[in-house]
């Protein structure tokens, strides 16, 4: 499922997979603005099947910030 | 197909013409600017963060601040703004209307912290707009955006905006209602979602419906 995540984040921002990992930051990359934010955040949601509340968007700053998430509903993530 | 909310208003109209005192949509909120304000937007205004991308970028002072919002504030045609989520300020936006053509221009931006790069960004540009095409009842807004900011043209075109002349080094770009009204009725719906219950309060009914009713708190 971590492939997922990375998939999904590569999708959302426009990059190359190989530039994903969970050290990604939003301040680490200039692709992450507020309209990859909207667009990653309904990549998420339809490729895991949840539904984010506010503050989980609002907290969607990084890739492990989002393993952490995405883990809390209830999606089995590997390490 | 889902159901558009649109915002509640709190107006009161001087003569003829309606001063938007606030705009509310869920958690987002829109505040007329008021004196009290007006320290903490000349910070984020002087920040350089968000100077880089004004047309304007003199650091201003307290005196010129509130000599700006004393001239904005008795002209019927600016309408000045503080962004609120969950009531505390988070950004400034504002409109400011060319009554002869029924348009306004728009500027916005978002404090720096936490809600900036997210996607709560759109929130109060699209409450801006529905109060000035709906509210206001004017029939486009403008919006100037340096060529190099990206992010933010980028931002425009989600919210409906179309480039209306690219000759320069800004990038001139309108907003009509009906691209608004798709605009709006595609994004609205994410200041409806819920609040995150603590997980402590979790299996409390009562409290879930309290932390889910901001939306009809009486603004």
């Amino acid at each position: 499922m971590s492939n997922l995540l990375y998939a999904t984040f590569a999708r959302a921002l426009g990059i190359t997979e190989d530039r994903v990992d969970d050290a990604l930051t939003y301040n680490t990359i200039p692709e992450w603005d507020s309209t990859a934010h909207m667009i990653l955040i309904a990549e998420l949601e339809a490729a895991f099947d949840v539904m984010l509340d506010t503050d989980d968007i609002i907290d969607m700053s990084s890739v492990a910030q989002a393993r952490r998430i995405l883990t809390a509903h209830g999606v089995a993530l590997d390490a | 197909m889902s159901t558009i909310t649109w915002p509640d208003y709190r107006c009161d109209n001087n003569g003829k013409r309606c001063r938007i005192l606030r705009v509310q949509l869920g958690e987002i909120s829109l505040v007329r600017l008021a004196e009290g304000h007006l320290e903490t937007v000349r910070h984020w205004r002087n920040d350089p963060d968000v100077n880089r991308y004004l047309f304007t970028r003199d650091v201003i002072s307290s005196a010129r601040q509130r000599a700006w919002f004393e001239q904005v504030s008795s002209d019927p045609d600016q309408h000045h703004f503080v962004t609120c989520f969950r009531d505390a300020p988070i950004g400034a936006c504002y409109l400011r209307v060319h009554p002869e053509r029924r348009c306004a221009e728009s500027s916005y931006y978002l404090a720096p912290g936490r809600y900036r790069h997210t996607a709560i960004a759109f929130l109060p540009a699209l409450l801006l707009h529905d109060a000035g095409l709906h509210q206001l009842g004017l029939t486009a807004i403008e919006a100037n955006v340096m060529r190099d900011n990206q992010a933010a043209i980028r931002f425009n075109h989600r919210l409906g905006y179309v480039e209306c002349d690219t000759r320069d080094a800004i990038c001139h770009m309108q907003l009509t209602r009906p691209e608004h009204r798709k605009a709006y009725a595609s994004l609205h719906q994410l200041a409806l979602r819920k609040r995150r219950i603590p997980a402590s309060s979790a299996t409390s009914p009562s409290n879930a419906t309290t932390l889910n009713s901001a939306n009809n708190e009486t603004p």
